[in-house]
């Protein structure tokens, strides 16, 4: 094991995790006199006094475990000490094992209440931790006291300054209790021993369907195979680990060899369709880098621009669903437009550029970033809802998990606590939410996994379900008939995702082999372009995130292919779903056809709606784009109603298209139409469903010089 | 004489009603028909000889009847007042008799038919009025019913029972308020009417009004402080007023006067439930069972205590019981699914809510809304 230390690496786990910098060093001695107890074995214990506190005084988690090693050594020989009780103490708190440190820093504070200045604070803190509010409380209120200011004592030690919040502290215990007193119900689940491992892994980051989960590890085998000397362990590497939908299992995790670096690589932030990563690095200063996914390999890390990245650190991103927004943390102290932040790590967005480039930050106001803290910022797909972490009022310890929703118009709404156990008195940093919103992803430290951090996957479960007694009373005395206690059905409000997952392949009609494809999500009503995405092109894999509310176009388009065309139009009640949709793709070549999914026309007759231009500008671009095609527009109809009329009115509204191309330039000579009626069923004319499908404009190329 | 008959016969309608578990001392009612029998009414009314034989077979046909009523044998009772109808249409009291008989045999139309043409004739007869309405009131005719007992009040009957009656209707309407108004013109009558009480305390109890509803059943038990019923209902009136100490005490009473009240047993295991007794409560359920094996509630309470208890398997046990008892208990197969949610049993608990779903439950369908990932499966 080799020890490279890379000036200013610092890994995502100290600059999220270490709550304790807050705290001075404070200068405690262990006064030898009071030390010795008995000659034997007193010089050994003294040695390992002397190694541990080189360590002590760095200030740092590796360090801390380092000399946590020693003066457990130490503790053999003498376990009175209170000096060295406080240590092991202070040490525990610093380490994964917190709760340990509260009967050290209980003795030594018995052995000698005045053992060092923050004691009471320290005790507060360990039972703050584990839970024992009250007692915290009281222990925090020694403390204020003793400092003889409420509000915040600075205390000048080695020359740093350490600011004291205690009142924020009992607020938090107080937090504590309430949420403890109203738990949310979940499921909290390891993923396994595929996925987990006795290092710290944890910045788990998901595609919306679940099917993919990048992550942080902290594992033997990182790149370099070299110790960051600030906590002692592996620098950080992506780890990536696939959802086997038949073993309903994890795959083993797969180290992202192509991504990572000697240094810290950890993941931050992942499109919901898995296309895009984001990830972190120590160098130059807290930067945040984009890969992109082509095919089986992910480019090469691009730093994002400087609208995104400063001199300063930047350390969560996430990107909206329709990839137009990003948001992000940072501690500058002002976004791109010269507004001033909050205070501490604020969450800020760019908008993307008509250029492509995301443009200048803003930071995000009242009631999202406080004074506090802000984190590990998530926008879920469903375009509404932001996930982040703070250590705002509210938290019951650190930093904890909260969620805001927008109206739509740009105000986001008082963020809520997310409630005990996934947050804790501990700092609850990176977590993610499944499209269904019924699964979230973090990593935790709890007991029962396989070391250190783990990832988990949480199920919420929602509001407890109706529980009725049944109970009956025969309350006219002159009846034997029983009257039931009626039953007062609550209705809990429950949080509805509205949101549509569409997903599948893109293959070529005659190969059936991927496809690489621009996807393009329209609003229909609006025609305006959502975003553009692209199918993978090793796999044929796309998907995307459509929120209820809208009549949307798909049109699918690769380069020598007709295009593809798809209306899914999702009322603004319609909850959460997942449709998979295979799209095939057609070479242009004579005979090839499209059915134009997206051509509205009015009922019962041939007037073209407004929707339908979106669709019928795609038309006139492929027309353009291959200037010696000629083409034949067909109208089908269901077999409702007398032939002639069908006939009539099939071609009507394929000469309506005809008109539209014409006023668009395209020459009339290359255009014919025909009405079919319901001469070409491509599906049953028993069902709705059917006869829908079998209404349609059909787009036929006749030739291509 | 009559007077006496009807009256009698009216308070053995009411105490017919009330609970099975309470005994009816049928001979009491039966005597005063006994002096009902009158041979010297029908002889009476001889005023020529050949009408005089045939009135008098009639009048043998009567007094059979009243005899037959006299020994409970409704049916018979019948076929005697029809012959003595047949012999002499005019033996209006024939159509009384065999109407009172019909009541008794709960045929309450054919009581109505009759009672109908003995007021016909006999149109002061307030109690007859009365017992017409009673009919009326048991086959639901409240409006009806409500005709009958105003008119056998104007008539003067003002009994105390046609109010409590009047009340009853109120309160099967769900007009609490006026239910109150009607039972409190009982009390009027008959300040001992517990009846009145007990029935006025539940109407207050509907109304959430629970200080007076516990104030009018101790005053029923006060009156009469043998009903199980009574304390029955006093206990559940403490328990939705959240005094579950208090309630399981009036349960404990309840059962004290019949151990086999399984209703009681069950409230007082609701009671210690909400309490946060779960084991105890577990206990009392049992015993409900013990008493009535065949009480799904019990079974379904007792899985209630067991998913708080967090043994949901157990739980999942229970209401599976519940469900074999009573296949269409929405509520049952709620609480399973949710068990089985809580076990990962994800299927099985999707089952259970869309059965309650089709069953009628509308929150069902909120909770299905997890379970097309599963069907997938």
């Amino acid at each position: 094991m080799k020890i490279k230390i890379y000036h200013l690496v610092i890994s995502l786990t100290i600059i999220l995790g270490f709550q304790m910098q807050i705290f001075a060093q404070q200068p405690v001695v262990i006064n030898k006199k009071e030390f010795k107890q008995s000659s034997n074995g007193y010089k050994d214990a003294m040695s390992s006094i002397k190694i541990a506190d080189t360590y002590y005084i760095m200030n740092q988690p590796g360090a801390y475990r380092m000399a946590l090693k020693e003066y457990l050594k130490a503790y053999e020989y003498n376990q009175h000490n209170a000096e060295l009780n406080y240590k092991i103490g202070a040490c525990y708190l610093y380490s994964t094992e917190k709760p340990k440190a509260i009967d050290f820093l209980q003795n030594a504070y018995k052995a000698k209440p005045g053992v060092a200045l923050d004691i009471h604070y320290l005790l507060g803190w360990a039972l703050h931790l584990n839970y024992e509010f009250d007692e915290a409380i009281k222990y925090y209120r020694m403390f204020q006291v003793e400092q003889g200011d409420s509000e915040s004592k600075k205390s000048k030690s080695k020359g740093e300054v350490v600011v004291y919040d205690v009142d924020k502290r009992i607020k938090e215990c107080e937090t504590g209790k309430n949420l403890i007193a109203n738990p949310i119900r979940v499921f909290i689940d390891n993923l396994g021993s595929s996925v987990n491992s006795k290092y710290p892994d944890y910045g788990p980051v998901i595609t919306t369907d679940q099917s993919v989960v990048v992550f942080t590890s902290r594992r033997e085998g990182s790149t370099g195979e070299q110790i960051d000397p600030n906590d002692l362990l592996y620098y950080e590497d992506l780890y990536v680990a696939y959802f086997d939908d038949t073993k309903k299992e994890w795959s083993q995790a797969i180290n992202m060899r192509s991504l990572n670096t000697e240094g810290h690589d950890a993941s931050v932030g992942l499109s919901p369709d898995g296309q895009i990563l984001y990830t972190y690095k120590g160098v130059p200063d807290g930067t945040i880098f984009e890969s992109l996914l082509k095919g089986d390999n992910w480019s090469k890390p691009k730093e994002l621009n400087s609208n995104i990245n400063t001199k300063l650190q930047e350390t969560s991103a996430s990107i909206s669903y329709d990839g137009k927004y990003l948001y992000f943390i940072s501690d500058r102290p002002k976004d791109g437009q010269g507004n001033t932040s909050i205070g501490g790590k604020d969450i800020f967005v760019c908008e993307k550029q008509k250029n492509g480039n995301w443009g200048p930050s803003k930071v995000l106001g009242a009631p999202i970033n406080t004074k506090y803290d802000e984190e590990g910022v998530f926008m879920h797909p469903d375009g509404v809802t932001m996930y982040f972490c703070s250590k705002r009022d509210g938290s019951m310890g650190g930093y904890d998990i909260f969620y805001s929703e927008n109206d739509g118009a740009g105000n986001w709404s008082e963020p809520i606590n997310i409630g005990y156990p996934v947050n804790t008195p501990d700092d609850d940093v990176f977590f993610v939410v499944a499209g269904n919103a019924r699964y979230a992803y973090y990593s935790s430290a709890r007991e029962g996994g396989y070391g250190l951090q783990d990832l988990y996957r949480i199920t919420f479960l929602g509001p407890e379900k109706m529980m009725v007694m049944g109970t009956e009373d025969i309350l006219i005395a002159s009846s034997t008939a029983t009257i039931q206690q009626k039953v007062e059905q609550e209705v809990v409000e429950v949080k509805k995702v509205r949101l549509t997952i569409m997903k599948g392949t893109v293959t070529d009609a005659l190969s059936g082999l991927p496809v690489e494809a621009t996807i393009e999500i329209i609003d229909n009503e609006k025609n305006e372009l959502i975003t553009t995405l692209t199918s993978n092109s090793s796999t044929g894999k796309y998907l995307v995130s459509l929120p209820s509310g809208k009549n949307y176009g798909i049109a699918v388009k690769s380069d020598g292919y007709l295009f593809y065309s798809e209306n899914i139009n999702i009322p603004e009640a319609t909850a959460y779903q997942e449709v998979t949709k295979d799209i095939v793709l057609s070479k242009v070549g004579i005979g090839s056809k499209i059915v134009l999914k997206n051509i509205f026309f009015d009922y019962g007759k041939e007037t073209l709606r407004e929707t339908s231009f979106p669709e019928l500008d795609r038309l006139v671009t492929l027309l353009e784009s291959y200037p010696n095609m000629t083409i034949e527009i067909g109208g089908h109809t269901d077999n409702h109603g007398s032939l002639k009329l069908n006939t009539e009115l099939s071609e009507a509204r394929a000469k309506s298209v005809v008109d539209y191309l014409v006023s668009k330039g395209i020459n009339v000579s290359r255009l014919s139409y025909k009405g079919y009626a319901y001469s070409q069923p491509i599906a049953t004319n028993d069902t709705e469903e059917g006869r829908q499908q079998n209404r349609r404009v059909e787009f036929k190329v006749v030739s291509i010089k | 004489m009559k007077k006496l008959l009807t009256l009698l016969f009216s308070v053995f309608v009411m105490f017919g009603m009330y609970a099975q578990n309470v005994t009816i001392d049928t001979s009491q009612i039966v005597i005063p028909i006994k002096i009902g029998v009158d041979g010297e009414a029908a002889v009476s009314d001889t005023s020529s000889t050949l009408i005089v034989s045939e009135d008098q077979q009639a009048n043998i046909a009567y007094n059979e009847g009243v005899e037959f009523y006299s020994k409970n044998q409704y049916e018979a009772a019948i076929q005697s007042y029809t012959r003595a109808l047949q012999l002499n249409p005019d033996m209006v009291k024939a159509y009384f008799g065999r109407g009172a008989s019909y009541m008794q045999l709960k045929k309450y139309e054919e009581a109505i038919i009759d009672l109908s043409k003995y007021i016909t004739t006999e149109q002061d007869d307030g109690n007859a009025i009365y017992l017409k309405g009673y009919s009326e009131y048991y086959l639901d005719k409240y409006d009806d019913a409500r005709a009958s007992f105003n008119l056998a009040i104007a008539k003067g009957h003002k009994d105390v029972n046609i109010y409590y009656f009047m009340g009853v209707m109120k309160f099967n309407e769900e007009k609490y308020q006026e239910a109150i108004d009607e039972f409190t013109k009982a009390i009027e009558v008959d300040s001992k009417h517990f009846f009145s009480y007990n029935d006025r305390a539940s109407s207050y109890r509907m109304l959430e009004m629970y200080d007076k509803s516990i104030a009018d059943y101790d005053k029923a038990i006060e009156i009469n402080s043998d009903m199980a019923m009574i304390y029955n209902n006093l206990g559940s009136v403490k328990r939705l007023n959240k005094d579950y100490e208090g309630a399981v005490v009036e349960y404990n009473n309840a059962i004290k006067k019949d151990p086999n009240y399984h209703l009681a047993i069950n409230n007082k295991g609701i009671a210690l439930y909400e309490a946060g007794k779960y084991e105890e409560a577990i206990e009392a359920f049992n015993q409900a069972l013990k008493v009535n094996r065949d009480y799904a509630y019990s079974y379904n309470n007792m899985g209630l205590c067991y998913y708080k208890l967090k043994d949901y398997k157990s739980a999942v046990d229970a209401f599976t019981k519940a469900i074999d008892l009573d296949p269409e208990y929405a509520y049952a197969y709620i609480h399973r699914g949710s068990a089985n949610e809580m076990l990962r049993n994800m299927e099985e608990a999707c089952d259970d809510w869309e059965k309650a779903k089709d069953l009628g439950l509308g929150v069902a369908e909120e909770y299905c809304s997890v379970c097309t990932e599963y069907k997938k499966q």
